[in-house]
């Protein structure tokens, strides 16, 4: 018998646009003080439905564009990485989707004319929870997009360099219900760039990132063991 | 080429349709310059803060336009410790308190602002800015945002100012 009052749990798997039927056995033994025993079984069959789900991807070239190098061109409206959700709702029910992006890894340095090299630094192990200010979700639009960067280069360095790998995750809430994860897409991007006569230029392959990555099916839930917005600069910029 | 033609199609497409619904906060706001505004308030709702309590504020930056997608840089560290805003800071008693304003390199990602959005920063001032004398604080933020000129390529330097903000800053218990 059930001791904990009121036990909560979710389904995640499902069907679509036919729901998939999970079967059922249910078995339970009850002594009674007399001595007497008795085995109650039962059985049946449930049906669970699932949104139909894809992501689609777009993606650019990593540059410098005036004082970034970056992975798309934000000032030409080009942005690295776009994802773009088509999702389907079995007739009946109701919900809405968000996004969930986990950095797999990540790391960023810069060298300082006076030859200091400032590094990227986060208090805790990866991944980590790309948040804005602690927000939650990534977003909640019909598509998303990513444009990461190292922004605000100056002549006080020399040589800079940036790469991450993300999972970006696209959720869906049931009205009144738990939230489940349905398509989830890897991808990457990787710069480098240098300061020389001409100023910042590019110093990496422009193609040194995911092209149009392919999504996949998930029911596994994005997990994270710390923030994005803990990350510092090792020693202090100047 | 091909595909960053078709990118740059499918998002000011998706983006345009989004029309003038967007997530307009009530405020006070600075003078528009280039379709870009900027409000600045506290992020609570009392007008007045304690001396031992940290200034916490909210920059808003709102695309005015009706038809024009403006992309925002956004630092993914803390706000106050790029300088990708400057304060002027005027204190009680008329002194220039305003932080050094040094923008720094930040790790980061861009945007999307469609017409009629915001885009918000929360800044915690008591990192940089000592407010401890009692009184009414005038506070400015300033943003040098950049844009390319559609016809020379070149990048356009503007500056994007807010809505003063007065602060009364009382004694601490």
């Amino acid at each position: 018998m059930l001791e904990n009052d009121p036990t909560t749990a979710w389904w995640v798997s499902g069907g679509f646009p036919f729901p998939r039927s999970y079967h059922v056995n249910m078995e339970k033994g009850l002594t009674f003080e007399n001595g007497q025993h008795v085995d109650l079984k039962e059985s049946g069959s449930f049906q669970m439905y699932r949104p139909y789900a894809k992501v689609s991807t777009i993606t650019s070239d990593v540059g410098v564009h005036s004082d970034a190098l970056e992975f798309g061109w934000p000032a030409s409206y080009i942005p690295g990485i776009l994802f773009i959700s088509d999702l389907v709702v079995p007739g009946g029910f109701s919900g809405s989707r968000f996004w969930v992006q986990i950095i797999r890894e990540e790391s960023a340095a810069l060298q300082h004319t006076n030859s200091t090299e400032h590094i990227l630094t986060h208090p805790g192990m990866p991944p980590y929870l790309d948040e804005k200010e602690g927000e939650f979700p990534y977003g909640v639009d019909d598509f998303v997009t990513d444009t990461p960067g190292l922004r605000g280069l100056s002549a006080s360095y020399v040589r800079a360099e940036a790469s991450a790998s993300f999972t970006m995750w696209l959720a869906f809430q049931p009205y009144n219900g738990m939230w489940v994860t349905l398509r989830a897409v890897d991808w990457y991007w990787r710069g480098s760039a240098t300061n020389g006569a001409n100023g910042w230029a590019l110093e990496s392959n422009p193609g040194d990132h995911s092209v149009h990555p392919q999504d996949y099916a998930t029911e596994t839930y994005p997990a994270w063991r710390n923030f994005s917005s803990e990350r510092y600069w090792n020693p202090e910029l100047p | 080429m091909k595909s960053t033609l078709l990118l740059l199609t499918v998002v000011v497409l998706m983006t345009g349709g989004r029309g003038l619904v967007g997530n307009i906060k009530a405020g006070e706001w600075g003078p528009v310059t280039n379709s870009l505004q900027m409000s600045l308030r506290l992020q609570c709702e009392r007008e007045e803060i304690k001396t031992n309590e940290p200034v916490r504020l909210l920059v808003q930056v709102r695309n005015v336009s009706t038809n024009e997608v403006i992309w925002i840089p956004r630092p993914k560290e803390a706000v106050e410790k790029t300088g990708y805003f400057s304060f002027v800071v005027v204190s009680p008693s008329g002194r220039n308190i305003s932080p050094a304003s040094q923008p720094k390199p930040y790790y980061g990602s861009v945007r999307l602002l469609a017409p009629g959005h915001t885009e918000d920063f929360k800044v915690d001032l008591s990192r940089i800015c000592n407010l401890e004398e009692i009184g009414t604080y005038r506070i400015i933020a300033r943003r040098t945002e950049t844009r390319s000129d559609k016809r020379t390529k070149g990048a356009i330097l503007f500056e994007v100012r807010s809505n003063p903000l007065y602060v009364s800053v009382v004694a601490g218990k």
